[in-house]
């Protein structure tokens, strides 16, 4: 009986081999899925692969297919090519300005329900196409790379809030609260963040700009930090500062007739760079005081602007639906673009360099 | 049919039940569990996990009030005293069949993680060979062994709680409110749903006449379910406040899904070893319930605890390559469940009256002799 056991162990042990492995030289790895709408309502999908050059440099191929369903079928780009193509390492997935504006919910299924698909995955609008974008020769790493890695970055310590395809999902099936992507596009031959897709449902319906990211970023998650904020004094110097952390508190009152919501901002910034000759008391009151109105005006614009589009990036219908016991979605859009939106905010200087 | 007596070397120490009776709860169950429990009581899913908790421990007292009552026996042997022959035979019967329900269940889910994760076109005999292999090897070598490879698994899974962390700093906390708004109908759904993911604690009836130091096995069987509702309490409600409300409803393994947003340096996408990892997790659960089915076979009827565990695990091979849809999966799960409340939760409320029998029995016998 012993001997059987000992048998069957080895047979197990041997038998580990025969499992179908993936050699890295004799496979294809996607990095990055660009949608693109094509000809007859067909969709047009470009996939992009690192191809590790004998110089240690690495460069992108880009492969493109056309599909009906706009379901990225590994199988059917693999048919034309030596090599299969693998998805374990997908980092960004782009989808056109105009896919975007037509809903891109049928497009994702298939990269949420792939189970090689990982959740930190981006997915970003391209101004333009995304096969123009993934296309470009940016850096010394493959665009997937590239792109996640400049994404990462921004939302780590830039403007861009956090991002990624689970976020987005969690955003889309919150009754309270609408999706945002990051919009990116070309300049100069560069990639560059443009400012944030705003989708109703999954229908993109507008768009901000860079400059209200500072707003929206500190609005849209609870603490933050790292981004950079510029002022200019009614003195016409200006002041660039450095926001050490940010935080807020809400206010909801009239939730069930008509609500009132209102944002208590806590804004922690430091001073970088000044254009005028000398900081002192008096001066870092009058920018505290600037900032403060700068801000208030900044964020209630911003929001006004998503009142009348009808979309919530900000959640703040998740806000009152964990307040309010009867809280329904078709009643509160219905209240929605006529909420009264009040945002305070108080500044702290902490820091002013090591200069006077 | 004989009562058991164990030799001295064969016996354990109390405190290992408080290992085994969680590893045994804490198995498959548990990837699928937060959005089954969350799409039945919704934000307020820890009411009815509390409230199983707590049936739980009545159903655990109960258990050892019976087993206690009955000093040396296990359950074959409190139902042929209790019952007698026939009907005892029978019942027991059930309960074998019972055990290898709940094996079933446990590798047929495993072997579908497996192939949706990692390796779509591994063919489910052949994970089964595996997994049926290392079981094998750990029940033939008696109790000690089983039990001495799930402590080992144990330590070597536990670790993976912490894991956790990372979704826990993505947790939204607006998903947990407003609190209290769940029915008592949902609760009631709840529970029940709860119920599956909760089996595995029947252990107890089997491995009691190994216990050396009995006075103490309430005390730590009661402790494994404390740790056992933390457990679940705390991925539970980590699913919940990581995913929003529909996101979740979903995810068929919110908990596996977690882990996707887990990366090291070294090891960027830690969701696929999670899901081999697993293995950890499910293997003490095989092991158990194959010593459970094996042993009670014996002890029912007779034959010996080899041939018991040859033929039962040819037969899961031979199952679970055959039936391996995920549709009937969970019919098998689902049916399992239901089974489980009776024969799990309510049979020692059952046997509650022929214990006190017999206990009144012990002392009129105390009484006549002093």
């Amino acid at each position: 009986m012993k001997r059987t056991i000992i048998w069957l162990l080895l047979v197990s042990i041997l038998m580990t081999g025969c499992i179908n492995k993936h050699i890295l030289d004799d496979i294809r790895i996607v990095t990055a899925v660009g949608m693109d709408p094509a000809d007859n309502g067909m969709i047009e999908i470009s996939v992009v692969v690192p191809r590790y050059n004998p110089d240690k440099s690495t460069t992108s191929e880009t492969f493109t297919q056309l599909t009906s369903l706009g379901r990225f079928s590994k199988e059917q780009l693999s048919m034309s090519e030596s090599k299969p193509f693998v998805t374990g390492k997908i980092e960004v997935i782009s989808v056109s300005q105009e896919i975007a504006q037509n809903g891109i919910m049928p497009l994702t299924d298939g990269f949420i329900r792939d189970p090689s698909v990982g959740s930190r995955v981006f997915l970003f609008v391209a101004e333009n196409t995304a096969n123009e974008l993934l296309q470009g020769q940016y850096s010394s790493q493959d665009n997937g790379m590239f792109i996640s890695d400049m994404l990462a970055q921004n939302v780590e310590r830039g403007p861009l809030p956090n991002t990624n395809i689970h976020l987005f999902f969690n955003q889309f099936y919150d009754k309270g609260s609408d999706p945002f992507l990051p919009l990116l596009g070309l300049r100069n031959n560069k990639i560059k963040i443009l400012g944030l897709a705003l989708l109703k449902d999954d229908k993109m319906a507008g768009k901000i700009g860079l400059k209200d990211l500072f707003a929206f970023k500190t609005l849209q998650e609870k603490n933050t930090k790292g981004d950079h904020y510029l002022v200019k004094l009614d003195d016409g110097n200006e002041v660039y500062l450095n926001k050490i952390s940010s935080k807020w508190k809400v206010n909801m009152t009239n939730l069930e007739t008509s609500p009132k919501v209102e944002y208590d901002v806590n804004l922690n910034l430091a001073i970088r760079e000044f254009s005028g000759d000398k900081l002192d008391q008096a001066r870092i009151k009058k920018i505290k005081d600037k900032i403060e109105e700068q801000f208030k005006q900044e964020a209630e614009e911003m929001i006004q602007y998503f009142q009348e589009l009808k979309v919530d990036p900000l959640g703040i219908g998740s806000l009152a639906r964990s307040r309010l016991r009867s809280w329904n979605k078709e009643k509160w859009q219905d209240q929605y673009p006529n909420i009264e939106v009040v945002v305070n905010s108080k500044v702290k200087i902490s820091e002013t360099g090591i200069a006077e | 049919m004989k009562s058991l007596s164990i030799p001295k070397e064969n016996q354990i120490k109390a405190w290992y039940l408080f290992i085994i009776l969680h590893t045994m709860q804490v198995g498959v169950g548990m990837a699928g569990y937060p959005r089954l429990v969350f799409m039945e009581a919704r934000q307020d899913s820890w009411i009815p996990i509390i409230i199983t908790g707590l049936i739980l421990h009545l159903v655990i007292a109960c258990m050892v009030f019976v087993l206690n009552s009955f000093e040396k026996e296990d359950l074959p042997g409190i139902l042929t005293k209790s019952m007698g022959k026939y009907v005892g035979l029978v019942v027991s019967s059930l309960f074998v069949i019972y055990f290898l329900l709940l094996f079933l269940s446990v590798i047929a889910n495993y072997i579908e993680f497996v192939q949706v994760f990692i390796f779509p076109q591994m063919k489910s005999w052949f994970i089964g060979l595996l997994l049926l292999t290392l079981v094998w090897y750990a029940v033939y070598g008696g109790i000690r062994v089983a039990i001495g490879s799930s402590f080992v698994f144990f330590l070597s899974s536990i670790w993976m709680v912490g894991l956790l962390h990372k979704p826990i700093t993505q947790i939204d906390s607006r998903n947990y409110f407003p609190m209290f708004q769940v029915g008592l109908d949902e609760i009631y759904q709840g529970v029940l749903i709860s119920s599956y993911t909760f089996l595995g604690f029947e252990l107890l009836w089997m491995v009691y006449p190994f216990i050396n130091d009995k006075k103490r096995v309430g005390r730590y069987s009661q402790f494994a379910i404390v740790f056992t509702v933390a457990m679940y309490l705390l991925t539970t409600m980590v699913a919940i406040g990581y995913f929003s409300p529909r996101q979740l409803e979903e995810k068929v393994w919110p908990l596996l899904t977690l882990f996707k947003v887990i990366s090291f340096p070294m090891f960027e996408r830690f969701d696929i070893l999670a899901v081999a990892l697993w293995i950890l997790v499910i293997l003490p659960n095989l092991i158990l319930l194959a010593w459970m089915v094996s042993f009670t076979c014996k002890r029912v009827h007779g034959w010996k605890q080899k041939y018991c565990l040859a033929v039962m695990i040819i037969f899961s091979l031979l199952f679970v390559s055959i039936f391996d849809d995920r549709e009937l999966v969970n019919k098998l799960t689902d049916f399992t469940g239901r089974v489980g409340l009776f024969l799990g939760f309510g049979f020692p409320f059952v046997l509650l009256p022929f214990a006190i029998r017999q206990r009144m029995k012990g002392k009129k016998k105390n009484a006549k002799s002093s």
